[in-house]
């Protein structure tokens, strides 16, 4: 009885450091944004309870209903595009035929590696419209040239261009380890039976992938509510709240405008809408187990 | 049959190439601008070819921000933040792997649900939490009269150090590892910690190195965490001292893109060691879940 006592001591010390971590950064900071989120906070001074005011507000706020707009906007072309488009590239680079197969994953990983600070650096030099190269290559093609993310209604698509660009080698590397999980046999027999090229893919390969493609779709639309770092360097939401997103405008309320409450009860709203995804990743994996 | 597999070979190929070439070049037009003399770009800046090759410009950036400093800043930042995740998390995912314990399954899915909580939901709390941070920056016992861990290397390491996600990775890998290879450690009387150190960490270096290198990146990539908690420029990591630049005049296209190319180059040496680790680290996540 004794030793095993001592082991469940043991035990506890070993998870003690983590709990104590998680308490202090992540458990104990959230039920103060959630309180924080009814309350009118300004850092200097005390905060004052307001109800529900500050969700009133942000559910009301042009502003922020323009950012809801804008990330559902942006969303809607960064996930599908980047999920497509790596399935496809995962899906060519399994193919037994193919050599290079590392050499090509490299290539598609330096963007991934490259922080989004120095991709935003170097697409404003890109999409820079009187000396960037794509209103020169627009230009030379005798085409009307674009202001990108200058435009109003050209930013979101310009930005969702650069995150895919920088992301999609993540989603690539993924696909590659679910398609090399698919035994090989199965191909064969489905070839036996005179299957081929898209109805194998139709047949075989999604349904044996699901759990994988459900991860990068879930975590693809989770990362894209959560855009900031490119729109506070390239656009600060701009040009007039054309590219403003819901992490944008918590980071303005908080920090720039030092409306806390506010900016928690936005936080909230977007606790909720990936608190909605997380749960149907959850369930569906759930499901399949 | 055989004209049209190769015709397929052939698309393959063509697509794979299409998008390594949309991968690269950004970075292969970064470079050849930042090779060009602030006047040529001006002139010329749709030009391949600088005139003269302007090799000064990686000279000329060091002047103009304190590179070195903000080197030094992300690697103690990035560096901090992986060790204290080396040393926290690991025993946490043994203890929940490998050790029966009251309560185990209740605190671990606990530790779960804190993965659904955005970060950004975190940010205000945690930084109320840095700024009255007992007994450090000038405050009192309390919490009150200073200014905490805000605008310190600590206020950058601890509040990101411990996720949950590193947590469950690390239970995840060590619950594949065979049962019998405490056990005989055990029979011979060793104590829990000299079979956690010796026998189950060694065994869990792949996990290791993935936990790592994702931390690593993670710091190293960041820019909101140290937009919101430094003040001081000489703490700036790479991600934030790369804005000096904006601020300065627009013009100077060719040395930004040097020091953006500069800042990326860190990342990239750790790439090319270590690339294998990476494709799995992001293989076993994918698939792990």
């Amino acid at each position: 009885m004794k030793p095993k006592t001592l082991g469940e001591k043991y035990s506890y010390t070993f998870i003690m450091p983590a709990l104590l971590m998680l308490f202090l950064f992540v458990a104990v900071p959230t039920i103060i944004a959630f309180f924080l989120s009814f309350t009118d906070y300004s850092i200097l001074g005390k905060p004052r309870f307001v109800g529900i005011q500050n969700y009133r507000f942000a559910l009301h706020d042009n502003v922020f209903r323009k950012a809801l707009f804008n990330t559902a906007y942006y969303a809607i072309l960064y996930v599908p595009i980047k999920v497509i488009l790596s399935f496809l590239i995962a899906l060519a680079l399994t193919q037994s035929f193919i050599n290079y197969k590392k050499t090509f994953m490299i290539f598609f990983y330096l963007p991934v590696l490259t922080s989004m600070t120095a991709s935003s650096m170097i697409w404003l030099w890109i999409y820079q419209p009187d000396m960037g190269i794509l209103n020169g290559i627009l230009s030379a093609l005798h085409l009307p040239r674009s202001q990108w993310i200058y435009g109003k209604s050209t930013v979101i698509p310009s930005i969702s261009t650069i995150t895919i660009w920088k992301d999609f080698g993540y989603d690539v590397v993924i696909f590659v380890a679910g398609l090399s999980g698919i035994p090989k046999e199965l191909y064969d027999a489905a070839k036996v039976d005179g299957a081929h090229g898209w109805s194998m893919v139709k047949n075989i390969t999604l349904p044996l992938l699901k759990t994988t493609s459900l991860f990068v779709i879930v975590t693809s639309i989770i990362a894209s509510f959560q855009v900031f770092t490119a729109i506070y360097i390239m656009t600060q939401g701009g040009p007039e709240n054309a590219s403003t997103t819901v992490v944008h405008q918590i980071y303005l309320n908080a920090f720039s405008y030092l409306k806390m409450g506010r900016a928690s009860a936005m936080s909230f709203v977007l606790f909720v809408i990936i608190l909605f995804f997380s749960l149907i990743q959850f369930k569906i994996i759930r499901v399949e187990e | 049959m055989g004209k049209s597999k190769n015709g397929m070979k052939l698309l393959v190929y063509v697509f794979l190439i299409f998008i390594a070439i949309l991968s690269l070049i950004p970075f292969l037009w970064s470079i050849d601008s930042s090779l060009k003399t602030v006047k040529y770009n001006y002139a010329h800046p749709l030009s391949w070819r600088p005139k003269p090759v302007a090799f000064g410009n990686y000279v000329k950036i060091f002047t103009m921000f304190s590179f070195g400093k903000n080197f030094t800043n992300s690697l103690i930042y990035a560096g901090g933040k992986t060790i204290l995740t080396l040393i926290i998390c690991p025993p946490a995912g043994y203890a929940f792997a490998r050790k029966k314990f009251k309560g185990r399954n209740v605190i671990f899915i606990l530790i779960l649900s804190l993965m659904m909580i955005p970060s950004q939901v975190l940010l205000i709390p945690t930084f109320l939490i840095l700024k009255n941070f007992p007994l450090v920056g000038g405050n009192n016992i309390l919490g009150v009269g200073g200014t905490g861990f805000l605008d310190t290397y600590w206020g950058l390491i601890l509040p990101t150090a411990v996720t949950p996600f590193n947590i469950f990775l690390m239970r995840q890998y060590f619950l594949t590892l065979p049962k019998s290879i405490e056990e005989s450690a055990r029979i011979d009387g060793a104590s829990e910690f000299r079979i956690y150190w010796q026998i189950a960490l060694p065994l869990a270096l792949p996990a290791l190195t993935a936990i790592s290198i994702f931390s690593f990146q993670g710091a190293w990539n960041d820019f909101i965490w140290p937009l919101i908690v430094l003040r001081s420029r000489n703490l700036q990591p790479l991600t934030l001292g790369l804005q000096v630049f904006q601020d300065e005049n627009f013009d100077l296209w060719p040395l930004l893109m040097a020091a953006t190319l500069v800042t990326t180059a860190p990342m990239l040496g750790i790439f090319a060691i270590f690339q294998k680790y990476f494709f799995r680290g992001v293989s076993f996540i994918g698939t792990s879940k």
